[in-house]
């Protein structure tokens, strides 16, 4: 693959927002107040760097069913489309690349 | 490490992650950050952080950030101000922002300059502006700055007015009252005065228990009202004939005048008289000095912007976030001037680009507030651009009350680690 092709993927997969509807990093960078700058937690609020893409969207869909007793997330949940959060959860999913080495 | 690894690791040391084109002129721009508070401080972290080409200086006299958010939890006997007490250094050492410890004096928008208390001139491509608030020293008769000694606001900076309160609470004797003067919206963070009240209250029943607080407000109706009703007469007896907390609403409750020498206020069109051993008068807001001085206010005293830039309406080229941006209803908090630094972040990078910006995000809020030492209630709440105004989205709003308020003591906890982690690292 030539460099420019790759930069393409990479842009797919990671931040290239500006051709998606919508922009999973400045949905994403909402939610750091609490979690942490990258979902990097430095307390009791869980990390969501360095977890896959379907493990933060089954948590996110269990909290929209109602099927956690979270004290925040119900709330945070029901402010967001799905569509919203999926590209939040892929925003913070592609993150873990960067930072685990 | 595969080769999409090693090429995603070298895309984002190059400062490529986000699809910036190959650098240009333009990503040598220099932007000024005037003020090192929540909006200005994480406006300088992520500027550099997406765009790494771009300088960024940050213009702050303190030499360290002492919170706000937080300062209730000294001011209540809880924890001490090194734990609201925070340096830059990683936003020097980490992230590259170049700091001046020194005060913005002037801004010439014409230059696109701003002078400095030293008086250096600095030039800037683009210029953010996130001076917190000032307080209204004309509102309340007999209550100026020359005051704040005797009785402090402990509303603006924190640090010696948040200390100088709690050196009173503790030298108060036990029988005391302590009476708690609460302004007209728009002021900062809206439930924190009620939550310093209970933090008083929660210390005196701990350790002072013949004493008294009074809240005295503007204002008929509190933020999460049901929820502070409901903790004040759970733990502080409220509406009681013992009670150790009183409250009393507006208009009766609103402060008119202040008698500084016997610490006295008086309310209401009746000048109703109360008298306290220790006197926390919180004055009117109106935004920081910095931004009113430089012609970026209108008439209501706040900054007018267009909220998707945060560039002011007044001056182009001028930034203003934080508490002194207008941008109603939004409230004025911590996390709403670090979600506004963010979208302005992003939206300065993408001007000195000249690319269009992506969908518009709008902005979260959440706070948390503490009506005893092991009970706390969280608010959170999304704003949404509709039609060029700000509406809050629906499904947002105070904890429901069969919340595990314990646990959320520790979410609030958590919350400021990770606010500050957010903003300063
Ligand atoms: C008691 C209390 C409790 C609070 N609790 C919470 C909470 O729990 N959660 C929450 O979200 N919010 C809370 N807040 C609100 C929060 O503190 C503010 O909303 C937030 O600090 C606003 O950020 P800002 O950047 O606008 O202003 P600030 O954080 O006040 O920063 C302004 C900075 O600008 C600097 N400055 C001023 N003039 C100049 C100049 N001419 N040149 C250079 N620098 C200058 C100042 O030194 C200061 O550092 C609380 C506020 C109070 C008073
Ligand atoms: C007000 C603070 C706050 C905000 C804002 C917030 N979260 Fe959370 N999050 C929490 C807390 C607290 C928990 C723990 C569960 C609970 O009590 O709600 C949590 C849990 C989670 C979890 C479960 C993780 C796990 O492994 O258990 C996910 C996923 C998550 N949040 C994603 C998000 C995303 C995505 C956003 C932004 C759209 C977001 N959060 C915004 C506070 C917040």
């Amino acid at each position: 693959m030539s460099a420019r092709t790759l930069l393409f993927i990479a842009c797919l997969l990671t931040t290239c927002a500006h051709a998606a509807e919508v922009d999973g990093r400045s949905i994403a960078l909402q939610c750091t107040g609490c979690h942490g700058t990258d979902g990097n937690s430095q307390g009791k609020t869980p990390e969501l760097i360095g977890k896959a893409y379907d493990q933060l969207a089954r948590e996110l869909k269990k909290f929209g069913a109602g099927r956690k007793h979270p004290t925040m997330m119900d709330r945070v949940v029901r402010s967001y489309t799905w569509a919203e959060l999926k590209a939040a959860a892929e925003y913070f999913a592609s993150l873990d690349e960067f930072a685990r080495d | 490490m595969t080769d999409r690894r090693a090429f995603l690791k070298w895309l984002s040391a190059s400062g490529l992650a986000a699809c910036a084109p190959p650098l240009r002129a333009s990503s040598q721009a220099h932007v000024v950050v005037a003020g090192g508070g929540f909006g200005g401080a994480t406006a300088a972290k992520y500027l550099r952080k997406f765009n790494p080409a771009l300088k960024v200086t940050l213009v702050e006299p303190r030499k360290e950030l002492i919170t706000c958010p937080f300062s209730n939890w000294v001011i209540g006997g809880l924890r001490n101000i090194d734990f609201i007490t925070h340096s830059y250094d990683k936003l020097v050492k980490h992230w590259g922002v170049r700091l001046l410890q020194d005060r913005v004096a002037g801004i010439d928008a014409e230059k696109k300059t701003v002078r400095l208390g030293g008086g250096d001139l600095l030039r800037y491509d683009r210029l953010i502006v996130s001076p917190g608030i000032e307080l209204d020293f004309d509102a309340i008769e007999g209550y100026g700055a020359g005051d704040s000694e005797a009785i402090p606001h402990a509303y603006q900076a924190a640090g010696e007015q948040t200390l100088n309160l709690r050196r009173q609470l503790e030298s108060m004797s036990d029988g005391g009252v302590f009476v708690i003067s609460v302004p007209l919206n728009p002021y900062r963070c809206p439930a924190a005065p009620y939550e310093r009240a209970s933090l008083v209250a929660n210390y005196f029943k701990r350790h002072k228990p013949r004493s008294k607080v009074i809240i005295l407000d503007a204002k008929s109706r509190i933020p999460e009202q049901a929820h502070f009703y409901r903790g004040w007469q759970e733990f502080y007896r409220l509406g009681e004939k013992d009670a150790m907390l009183e409250f009393v609403p507006g208009p009766d409750g609103a402060a008119v005048s202040v008698d500084a020498k016997t610490r006295t206020v008086l309310t209401g069109e009746w000048e109703e008289k109360h008298k306290a051993d220790v006197l926390n008068i919180i004055p009117p807001n109106k935004a920081g000095k910095l931004a009113s001085s430089n012609g970026l206010t209108d008439d209501s005293g706040w900054c007018p912007v267009n909220p998707v830039t945060s560039e002011s309406m007044l001056i182009p080229g001028v930034h203003v976030i934080g508490d002194s941006a207008d941008m109603s209803p939004l409230p004025k908090s911590a996390y709403g001037a670090n979600s506004q630094a963010k979208n302005c972040a992003l939206a300065v990078i993408d001007l000195l680009q000249g690319r269009s910006p992506p969908e518009f995000p709008g902005w979260m809020n959440t706070c948390y507030s503490m009506l005893s030492d092991h009970h706390a209630v969280s608010i959170m709440r999304r704003y949404k651009l509709d039609n060029g105004k700000i509406i809050s989205v629906k499904g947002g709003g105070a904890s429901p009350y069969d919340t595990d308020h314990a646990r959320e003591v520790s979410y609030a906890i958590s919350w400021y680690r990770n606010m500050i982690y957010d903003t300063l690292g």
